[in-house]
């Protein structure tokens, strides 16, 4: 997992007392990973901004109960978690790639080729089921261990294996077998 | 050994728990094996790229929206109002006591408006009486009308703000 900033337990105790630029500092930490990760599963701009500002609405009115003995991230990331699921519940998501997601990118810039290759990874990544999806961000973008993953997701660890493998070999086949 | 089994050993590597031995065996396998070496290549790759990929950000002034929602912004606006309204109470009142000029403005408003002289008399009867009933001590003293009022919106403002403070103070905790 990504190393915690190390400021993060005063953070929140000021936060906890009400000190604003504590919570614009908590944002400004975390509001990419947290929008990221939901972008990547809902795949719409809007809804992923909707679900990032609940989240963090509902971990700064619920941090009072954070167990500081626990990571932060894992903890804020099972409050994303939870909110997208319920998100998937209320609109009865279907998933499919959204052509939205994929962007022109600037032709001219020198690292082109390389972007565009992220953009092909991120659309192969869009084509997993979002179980797989969610596994793979979790796993290999986030870099969390299987335990924590357990706890975000609340899923046995031998499931996750299984899947993530799963998910590892689609991927694999998406990005180096494309269908013709 | 099997495929199958070379599959294993490389989603191992991958999930960062392969041993020294079982690391040695997927290294010698993968040396004479080019099939079984291109797959792991394929799935190292695939993996690695995933590291990389661009992080989202939501629209520039979401930190404001969330700020004021969670209404901290809204309790130092409401310092800060508490603030200006007690200085701006102060450097009135002390414009009324010691400049003439609030005395030469009514007489010129006096003599201007008529109706308006005659409001203000029938204002200060209604304020006189409710003086009279307020505090006994200055009754008929129609030069304490000033100070009582004064004092009766002062109270009424510190009030004000006392509670809304209190009600802040809550919404925090």
């Amino acid at each position: 997992m990504r190393k915690a900033p190390a400021e993060i337990h005063t953070l929140i105790q000021k936060a906890l007392s009400g000190d604003e630029g504590a919570c614009q500092r908590i944002l400004n930490l975390y509001k990419g990973r947290i929008f990221s990760y939901i972008y990547r599963m809902v795949r719409n701009y809007h809804d992923a901004e909707d679900i990032t500002f609940d989240t963090f609405i509902k971990c700064f009115r619920a941090l009072a109960t954070f167990d500081t003995s626990r990571p932060f991230a894992t903890w804020l990331f099972t409050i994303a978690h939870n909110l997208t699921m319920d998100h998937f519940r209320k609109n009865k998501i279907e998933f499919e790639y959204i052509d939205e997601f994929h962007r022109s990118g600037d032709d001219l810039t020198a690292d082109y080729e390389k972007k565009r290759k992220l953009e092909q990874i991120d659309l192969v990544v869009s084509q997993l089921p979002p179980i797989d999806r969610e596994l793979v961000i979790l796993f290999h973008k986030e870099e969390y261990s299987y335990q924590e993953i357990s706890e975000i997701l609340s899923i046995p660890v031998t499931t996750i294996k299984t899947r993530l493998h799963r998910a590892r070999r689609k991927l694999r086949d998406l990005v180096h077998k494309p269908k013709e | 050994m099997k495929h199958r089994e070379i599959a294993r050993l490389i989603q191992k590597t991958l999930d960062g728990e392969i041993s020294p031995r079982d690391k040695g065996r997927l290294d010698k396998h993968l040396a004479v094996c080019p099939e079984c070496a291109e797959f792991s290549r394929e799935m190292v790759h695939s993996t690695a790229a995933l590291r990389k990929l661009t992080e989202f950000y939501p629209q520039p002034g979401f930190n404001d929206r969330v700020i004021s929602r969670l209404g901290l912004r809204r309790r130092f606006a409401w310092a800060k109002a508490g603030i200006v309204l007690v200085g701006g109470w102060l450097a009135a009142a002390l414009f009324a006591a010691y400049s003439p000029l609030p005395a030469e403005l009514l007489g010129k408003i006096a003599t201007s408006f008529p109706a308006l002289v005659r409001f203000y008399d029938n204002a200060a009867i209604v304020v006189s009486s409710l003086t009279s009933l307020l505090t006994p001590v200055v009754k008929n003293s129609i030069d304490a009308t000033g100070p009582v009022i004064g004092a009766v919106f002062s109270v009424l403002f510190i009030y004000i703000l006392g509670k809304t403070l209190q009600k802040e103070a809550k919404c925090r905790t």
